[in-house]
């Protein structure tokens, strides 16, 4: 039998929960083709592709919709959403420096778990939370370990295909390109990349680049830790939600020290020589950060909106251009 | 002192005039008082674009507001501790001034200086330079402000909600921290309904919440309170925070008061600006608890005394306009009346700041019961349906909703109104967007509030 279905926008809903209620969270990442009505000035064109995802998800018959407070666009979106009880509206704290967050957010894993038992998941048990965190984190580590080999958008694809899937399961990958073994190495953080956005990935690597590192919100940046196998028997929802919310940094978060800690170590790991932003139009936490990006990186950066039109697909290839002439 | 003199719209220039003869007639002044044109000469050059009311109570309501800055430098030098409070609009505030040598004032309000100073200061020209461009709210002008310190003290504690808060501001904030400004941020949840089975609590709007979520928010308070105790170096005792109460309802019902004589009175006993400015008060006291006090006072006696005598603005015919969100550009306020209406009711985002604290619970409680009435901080649906009980007890015929340029929240709400207030009460709605500077677009301005008000009198006379 299938398994009832919701979809899910972000990183921070671990499918693992969804899998110990017997239920999908998938991450959708391919929208329908774009709208011919332009949307609302100021509406985040990410926020806007969640929207339509979800209503298309909802009216196909998908369980649920569970959308986060991570920014008030994907907030406000949700309450855009009909019909509304099979909407979950996750409250994701943004600051992290004291307990209080923390708790909340186990809390609100609690409460979600309500609403998939109400939607036609089944009460969790521990056990099954655990065996679900092994499976997730085993296909994380030997997803980890296809990125040596892949090409960027390949990687990212895979990614993309995880999620969506949330099973625990790793799809099947063709036979593919080799990865670029030379070129100035390009780390690329930012928003989420959709299906359709991948192609700038492609476009990186046709124009000399390497990416080194996948750092945007649908990228590696994003997974959880890998769980330390005693706590999955001694508290495994309190693994669960350490290893998500106590780890994954994100641009959003109060203060979002741990996004530059992470940009520090790793862009130094990996020996990018240049970085790409990628942003969302009207996403206002990643575009507020660009300039300071700009001058705290120790490498050039190329800041590109993410505009699903000729026009914006021009600009980021003249912009990705200039960077690797740049660096190269 | 009650205005000798009829209401009647003056420019500034007319005022320092009038003000010379109100001397003659016995007007005193507080200390921040004098002609309002030494503002202008000190580069508030916007107010030469305004209207203002002719009261003595306007003229102080005025003095006040333009010498905040200056206030709180000399408090700074009195040897008071200053919070700065940014973004949850009236709540945290009350925790300062619960101590005796402390205020409390939101940087946030730096967003009327490129309007104030028509660019002058060049706050938004350092915003751009940073990376906040014109995509943002005009509150980013607050970091030039902050940063160039010219504007007020350096705080020093400064707090600011995030969770439920606008991106703009979480973002520009960030921005802020990482120029070096220590934050304590705090968190806002999202105001929601309660789940099956989980226990719920009533907010003072009607609202009915998960009792968690105040737990949540009071807890955070306690955090805050700890902070502003160390800053300020005594404690923040129960009857301390219960007195800070008990004086902002006293002020809080000030301007219930003032709002409800303005908003029901047959003809408008004070303009739709000088109402603003009244309202901003109730956030920080304009960083003066005892100020703000006495110039609502006056403020009430001169409006009582105008609709006791039939005196205000227009001739009762104008149409009764809701107002929601508040404008970047002031002049938009003088607009709304040279259009032909006049204003009835407002939700200038911070109506939590007006609404009584309970005083029959403990003080954080009430405070977290109070800062989870922030419109901002639930669903639009939530803010819209206040909207529409507000629009309708005031019997408002139109309701304009001003956006403000590149707000997060700006691009959902209008639409959650305009639907609420057709289905509810089917007056007319329409949306406006006013930047700092409205020249510009003033005849689209214009155009929009004229058409709105067309419709609401066609609806008036049953066309």
């Amino acid at each position: 039998m299938d398994l009832p279905e919701f979809a899910c926008f972000s990183p921070f809903i671990p499918a693992e929960w969804g899998a110990a209620h017997g239920v999908r969270l998938t991450r959708l990442a391919r929208p329908p083709a774009a709208a011919q009505r332009a949307p609302r000035e100021g509406r985040c064109t990410y926020a806007v592709s969640a929207l339509e995802l979800a209503q298309g998800f909802l009216a196909a018959g998908g369980a649920g919709a569970v959308f986060t407070t991570s920014c008030d666009q994907m907030r406000r979106s949700a309450e855009l959403l009909a019909p509304a009880e099979r909407v979950f509206l996750f409250n994701l704290p943004h600051t992290w420096e004291t307990p209080l967050p923390h708790r909340l957010f186990r809390q609100e894993l609690l409460r979600l778990s309500g609403f998939l038992c109400r939607a036609g998941g089944r009460a969790f048990a521990e056990e099954d939370l655990a065996a679900a965190m092994r499976r997730f984190d085993g296909a994380r580590r030997e997803l980890l370990a296809r990125r040596e080999t892949s090409r960027a958008a390949t990687f990212a694809r895979l990614l993309l295909a995880f999620h969506e899937r949330a099973d625990g399961s790793l799809p099947e990958t063709a036979a593919q390109e080799a990865r670029p073994a030379r070129g100035p190495g390009v780390a690329v953080l930012g928003g989420p990349l959709l299906e359709r956005d991948l192609w700038l990935l492609d476009l990186i690597e046709e124009s000399g680049g390497r990416v080194v590192l996948n750092a945007t919100d649908t990228g590696e940046r994003t997974l959880p830790r890998f769980f330390e196998r005693s706590r999955l028997v001694a508290d495994p929802l309190g693994e669960l939600a350490d290893a998500y919310f106590g780890h994954i940094p994100d641009v959003f978060r109060r203060p979002n020290s741990e996004l530059f800690r992470y940009l520090e170590r790793e862009l130094s790991a990996r020996a990018a020589q240049g970085a790409v932003l990628v942003m969302p139009v009207w996403c206002d936490f990643w575009r507020a950060e660009a300039e300071r990006l700009r001058g705290w990186l120790p490498c050039p950066l190329a800041a590109i909106d993410l505009a699903d039109d000729a026009n914006g697909r021009q600009r980021a290839r003249t912009r990705i251009q200039a960077l690797l002439e740049t660096i190269s | 002192m009650i205005s000798p003199f009829p209401p009647q719209c003056i420019g500034v220039a007319d005022w320092d005039l009038l003000r010379e003869r109100l001397l003659g007639l016995g007007l005193v002044e507080p200390w921040y008082g004098g002609p309002l044109g030494r503002h202008v000469e000190q580069g508030d050059s916007r107010l030469l674009r305004l209207s203002f009311d002719n009261s003595p109570a306007a003229l102080r309501l005025w003095n006040f507001l333009l010498s905040e800055e200056e206030r709180l430098f000399a408090a700074r030098a009195q040897g008071y501790r200053i919070v700065g409070t940014m973004k949850d609009l009236g709540i945290v505030p009350l925790l300062a001034y619960a101590l005796p040598k402390a205020l409390a004032f939101y940087p946030d309000g730096a967003w009327w200086i490129p309007c104030v100073m028509e660019l002058s200061a060049g706050l938004l020209r350092f915003a751009d330079e940073i990376g906040l461009d014109e995509s943002f709210c005009p509150v980013r002008a607050m970091v030039g402000a902050f940063l160039g310190e010219g504007h007020f003290p350096r705080p020093d504690l400064v707090t600011c909600s995030v969770g439920a808060t606008c991106d703009d501001f979480s973002a520009i904030a960030q921005r802020l921290n990482g120029f070096g400004v220590p934050i304590l941020w705090w968190e806002m949840p999202h105001v929601r309904a309660p789940d099956p089975g989980e226990e719920e609590a009533r907010l003072p709007s009607g609202q009915t919440v998960p009792a968690a979520l105040v737990r949540q928010v009071e807890a955070e308070f306690a955090r805050i309170a700890r902070h502003v105790e160390e800053v300020c170096g005594e404690a923040l005792t129960g009857e301390r925070l219960a007195a800070a109460i008990e004086r902002a309802n006293g002020i809080r019902a000030q301007l219930e008061e003032l709002r409800s004589a303005v908003f029901f009175a047959p003809r408008a006993p004070l303009p739709a600006l000088e109402v603003l400015i009244a309202e901003m008060l109730a956030i920080h006291y304009c960083s003066d608890r005892d100020e703000t006090e006495a110039v609502l006072a006056d403020l009430l006696a001169e409006t009582r005394r105008r609709v006791a005598s039939g005196l205000g603005y227009g001739d009762g015919f104008e149409v009764r306009v809701f107002w929601v969100n508040p404008v970047a550009d002031l002049t938009a306020m003088n607009l709304l009346e040279s259009c032909g209406g006049r204003l009835c009711g407002t939700d200038f985002m911070f109506c939590h700041a007006l609404d009584p604290i309970p005083v029959d619970r403990p003080p954080l409680t009430a405070l977290a019961l109070m800062a989870l009435s922030d419109p901002l901080a639930g669903t639009a649906a939530e803010r819209a349906r206040r909207v529409a009980a507000g629009a309708r007890r005031f019997r408002a015929e139109a309701v304009l909703v001003s956006r403000i340029p590149g707000a997060s929240h700006c691009a959902y709400e209008g639409e959650f109104i305009a639907e609420r207030l057709r289905s509810d009460l089917g007056i007319p709605v329409a949306e406006i967007e006013v930047p700092p500077l409205s020249d510009s677009v003033r005849p689209i301005l214009r155009t929009r509030i004229e058409a709105v008000l067309e419709a609401a009198r066609k609806r008036r006379s049953g066309r």
